[in-house]
Order: C-alpha cells, then structure tokens, then sequence
C-alpha cells in the first residue's frame, strides 16, 4: 500500500527552479531514502511533502486523502513526523519539559483533555510517560537541564523522541546522522531499522552518509537537479549508469 | 518517579513580595496623602496594561506597537456607553469596553499576524494603531481633539445597598481589587498550558508546528487575550482620571508598557509590572527638579537597559542563582 503518492511536484524560487515535475511513491513500512548533490531539491522536496511550503504545482496524496494544501499542522495530525537538518528544540525550557510539551500536543490532538483545562502543570500521568521516554533513549539523566545544553547528537535523538511521542504513521528525517561520529551513526542507522522492522514505522529520509544509506536503505531515490533520475531498489540504482556517471562519477562528486 | 528539578528562581519569594505590594496598594489611602493615591491608581491600570501586553511580547516574542489603541477603545467605550445610558449597572460599560477591546485585537489580529515576521507584525499594529488614534480625534460623539470630560465615578447596586464610588476613595479600591483579579487571570494563563505553548512558539516555531500546533490560530487567540485586558484596563481607567483625551491612543503611548517590560524584565510574568513601578517611582521622585526630572529619568533607564539586560528582575534572578550556587558550595 502506498502512503504517500505525489505527482508532478513543481517549486521554484523566483530566480531557480527547485523541483522540477518530481514523482515520488512512498510504501508503507518502507524506509526510502532520498539522495543527491547538494542543492539538488532534497530539503525543498521535504519542506512540501510535509506541508512546510506548498508547492506551485503537483499533487500530494497522504493515506488515500488529497494532502497538497493541508498545511504542516494538519498532517502532522494524519500521522506524519519530521525531523530537521539542525535539531529544532525548544532550548530554554529542561529536556523534560519538551518532552512533556509534546506529549501534551499528543493528547490535543487525540482530544482526550491533558488534564482538566485550568491546570497550571502538566498531567502526572504524562510527566511519567515524559520520564519513562526519556530513560528508553538514555536521556534520563539530562531531563533536568537546558535543552540547548545537550550535545549536537543528544539534541537530534532528543527530537527524534518529541517526533516518535505523537505516534507518527510515517516520519521524515533530513539527515539524521549529520555531524555525528561513527559509533553514533551506527546507533541512529540500528535504531531505524529497529523502529520500521519492529514498530511498523515508514520511513522518508535524506542522508549524506553512503554507509548509512546502505545500512537502512529499503528504497533509493536520487534526485539532481530537483528531478529524479533514478528509483528503487537500492543496489540496482548504485548499478544505474546515470547514477554513476553523475553521483558516484569522476571527482566523486559530494556523497 | 524520578522527578526533574522545577527552574524555579525565586521559589517562595515571589508570592511573598507581591502579596506584600498588594498590601501596600490596598492600604496606601491610610497614609499617604492624596495625590499619591492617585498616582497608585493610575500604576494599578498601568500593570494591567504592561502584563496584557507582555503576554504578547514576553510570551510570543512578538512587540504590538498599537497595544494603546486597545487601552483607548476600551477606555473610550465604556465612557461613551456610560454617558449615553446613564442608568446602566457599571459592570455592563466595563463589558462594553472589554468587548470593543475583543473585536478590535481580532480583526487587527487576522489582518497583522497573517505574516509570522516580527517587523511586519510591528509595523502593521502601529499604523492600524495611528489609524484609531486619528479616527478617535475625529469623532464628534467622543469629543475630537478635547477628548471626553468630567466622566462620573459610577454607582455600584447591590440591590440590597448601593456603593458610591464618587465619594471617598472607593474607587481606588475597586481599581486594587480589579487589578488583582485581573493580573491573576492572566498569571495563569501565562502558567497553564497556553502559556507554555506560546513560550515554545517563541523559541522555534516550526517545531511546534510539526508537533501538530496551529501556531497562527494560537498567536492570534494570544493578542486576542492581550487586547482584552488592555481595554479593560482603559475602561477601569476612566472613571478614575475622569478625563480621556486621543493622547491615550497615540503610538507614544504604546511605548509605555514596552518601556516597563525591558524596565522589569519581560521574561517573567512580574517583570512589567515591577517596572510600572519602578518608572511610576522615578517620575514622582524627580517631579520638583525642574528641567532635570527627564534626563534623570532617562538616564536611569538608559543605565538599566544598558547594565542589566533581563532588566530587574531577570538580574535579580541572576544574582540569587550565583548566591545559591555559592551556597552550595
């Protein structure tokens, strides 16, 4: 079954076209990864399958529902996730309470009242959950500081978490692994497969890291020039002679 | 459960201080003379008005430079309702002004927040701002450039007894107790959930909206609030002045509550209103050095500004955090 179908996907900026006419078919409980030079259109192609921005023409369809004008917030509440190149988190606030924050999102979004509206703190029962979330990802002992103080691979996993805690059908993450060290790499990338193999997740990605790419890669797309010139099954678009030539070619381009 | 510490910098202080100001308020009549009382009078509405502002600014991170276009539409609401149906319980003029407030921070809402940039947001509310200002000096039925005089202090009935708010300083009182109220309301939507929804909005937005947040709707329910109080704290005014004139609707008025908040401190819930106070201080404390008084004042303001970033409260803060941390040690 496909969960994301989208056709003819055109955006340009005033002076360049990003996207050109893109197509793209995302399976459910596939973990398909978009590649591609830098500037090739990968974080634009994100921004309007997730409603960041709309696109000028083409057509999203989510779930066997028409999603091209919903706006980010609204397929958020259909079951999309995204994470972002550089981590987004609320800085200020303790590492705790993003994750309360989000959990309390969450519970709007079911309707079920987080707790009665005239509270000032958040429902115990959440402020657990908050708790036990954070102890799964081993950030338990950070719950109390700043959240702007954690390290750049402890910030990602962190919105990771506060993306998994709305129980997303399908989650889009731009580049999960960059900036980080190998041994961390290695522990997004297994952690990945874990959520798609054991939770039923899909999968949408962008990532730099040919290692990486291969370790999670169910599907392949590569993108150059805001148009797809090659899709499917991962070793067979390696072998593809454009996706030499122009991606893996002479010089070795940007992996 | 393994509970995280709360970032709490003043723990039981803060409810102890302001309980203690408020007693201060609440006596001032008893011994202080006359136009003292009615200085604290206009601080009282002028706190409602700096913290109904600041739940936009402190909170969204986004300045409203018409925030006084509100103050006047409410101000000048409630005394024209009261003027023109004098047999009107007092608390229905006040709604009226409220309501006026409501409407107004709606539609500026829908029209000045349909952009998420700061600097659109800013300019848009002052020239929609100047806009009411002009409109206001130009209507026969709200007294043009003189404004509205000789606005009577109300009649409060309780059907079993009356209160004469003229005599005496019962209205002052009203205004205490009103701006207590008041402040309480919005302190706990500062707290509760909104409040904290609106503090994630400030610092990364577009997370927020990924967590499935429709950050327009809740930046416009924010000005929203804020506009309401803000004319509610006009309408409380007039009655006590019992004179408004256009001046009140003017951008340089909405610079008031912005000057208290940077004075106090916008990052806390009391910052603006321990600058209303502070600057209500300055301006009373400098009134008989003639020609000096402002470049006393400004140059105090300037002083705090420059020095203290975070303004009073948020140095306060930073000094208690460096003495428990030396404690600890």
């Amino acid at each position: 079954m496909s969960l994301i179908q989208a056709h003819g996907l055109t955006f340009a900026y005033p002076s360049v076209r990003v996207l050109k006419d893109v197509a793209i078919t995302v399976e459910a409980n596939e973990s398909h990864v978009v590649i591609g030079p830098n500037g090739a259109g990968k974080t634009t192609l994100f921004k309007v399958l997730s409603g960041e921005i709309f696109p000028q023409a083409g057509s999203i369809r989510y779930d066997g529902e028409d999603v091209t004008r919903l706006d980010a917030w609204q397929r958020v509440h259909r079951g999309i996730g995204r994470t972002f190149q550089v981590a987004r988190l609320f800085g200020e606030q303790t590492v705790f309470n993003n994750v309360v924050l989000a959990l309390e999102c969450r519970e709007r979004i079911n309707g079920s009242s987080a707790g009665r509206w005239w509270r000032l703190t958040p429902a115990r029962a959440l402020q657990e959950e908050a708790m036990e979330r954070l102890a799964s990802y081993g950030l338990d002992r950070r719950a109390g500081d700043a959240a702007a103080t954690l390290s750049h691979g402890d910030k990602k996993r962190l919105e990771l978490l506060l993306t998994l805690a709305l129980h997303p059908k399908l989650i889009m993450l731009d580049e999960p692994t960059a900036g980080m060290a190998p041994e961390d790499r290695r522990a997004v990338v297994a952690l990945i497969n874990r959520l798609r193999e054991e939770e039923g997740l899909t999968l949408l990605l962008t990532e730099h890291d040919m290692e990486v790419v291969f370790g999670l890669a169910t599907r392949l797309t590569v993108l150059n020039y805001g148009e797809i010139i090659a899709s499917g099954d991962p070793e067979e678009v390696r072998r593809d002679a454009r996706v030499q030539e122009i991606y893996f070619g002479k010089g070795g381009g940007h992996a | 459960m393994p509970h995280p510490p709360q970032s709490r910098s003043f723990g039981v202080l803060t409810p102890l201080v302001a309980g203690l100001v408020l007693a201060a308020f609440a006596t001032l009549p008893f011994w202080a003379e006359k136009g003292l009382v009615f200085l604290a009078g206009i601080v009282l509405v002028q706190i409602v008005f700096a913290l109904s502002f600041n739940l936009m600014f402190g909170l969204t991170g986004l300045v409203s430079f018409g925030q006084a276009a509100f103050f006047a539409a409410g101000a000048y609401a409630s005394a024209w309702m009261a003027r023109s149906a004098p047999g009107l319980p007092f608390i229905l003029s006040i709604a009226f002004g409220a309501a006026v407030g409501a409407a107004l921070s709606f539609l500026i809402g829908l029209v000045a927040l349909r952009r998420a940039s700061g600097i659109y947001f800013a300019i848009l509310t002052l020239a929609l701002g100047q806009l009411i200002y002009t409109v206001i000096g130009k209507t026969t039925a709200l007294g043009r450039e003189d404004g509205l005089i000789g606005i009577a202090r109300p009649v409060l009935d309780f059907g079993l007894f009356r209160v004469d708010l003229a005599t005496g300083d019962r209205y002052y009182f009203l205004l205490v107790v009103a701006a207590a109220i008041i402040s309480g309301a919005l302190w706990w939507v500062w707290h509760g959930s909104l409040g904290r929804i609106l503090a994630a909005i400030r610092q990364e937005p577009e997370r927020v909206r990924f967590l499935g947040v429709d950050v327009r709707r809740h930046r416009e329910n924010a000005f929203l609030i804020s506009g309401t109080m803000t004319a509610l704290a006009g309408a409380l005014m007039a009655p006590w002045s019992q004179i408004i004139t256009p001046m009140i609707a003017h951008w340089s008025y909405s610079a008031l509550p912005i000057l208290f908040c940077l004075l106090g401190g916008s990052a806390r819930f009391w910052g603006p209103a321990v600058g209303a106070i502070v600057f209500a201080g300055l301006e009373h404390g400098t009134r008989n050095m003639t020609g000096m008084a402002e470049l006393v004042v400004g140059g105090a303001l300037l002083l705090v500004v420059l020095a203290m970033p975070g303004g009073i409260l948020g140095t306060l803060a930073r000094l208690s955090g460096r003495l428990a941390r030396e404690g600890a040690r």
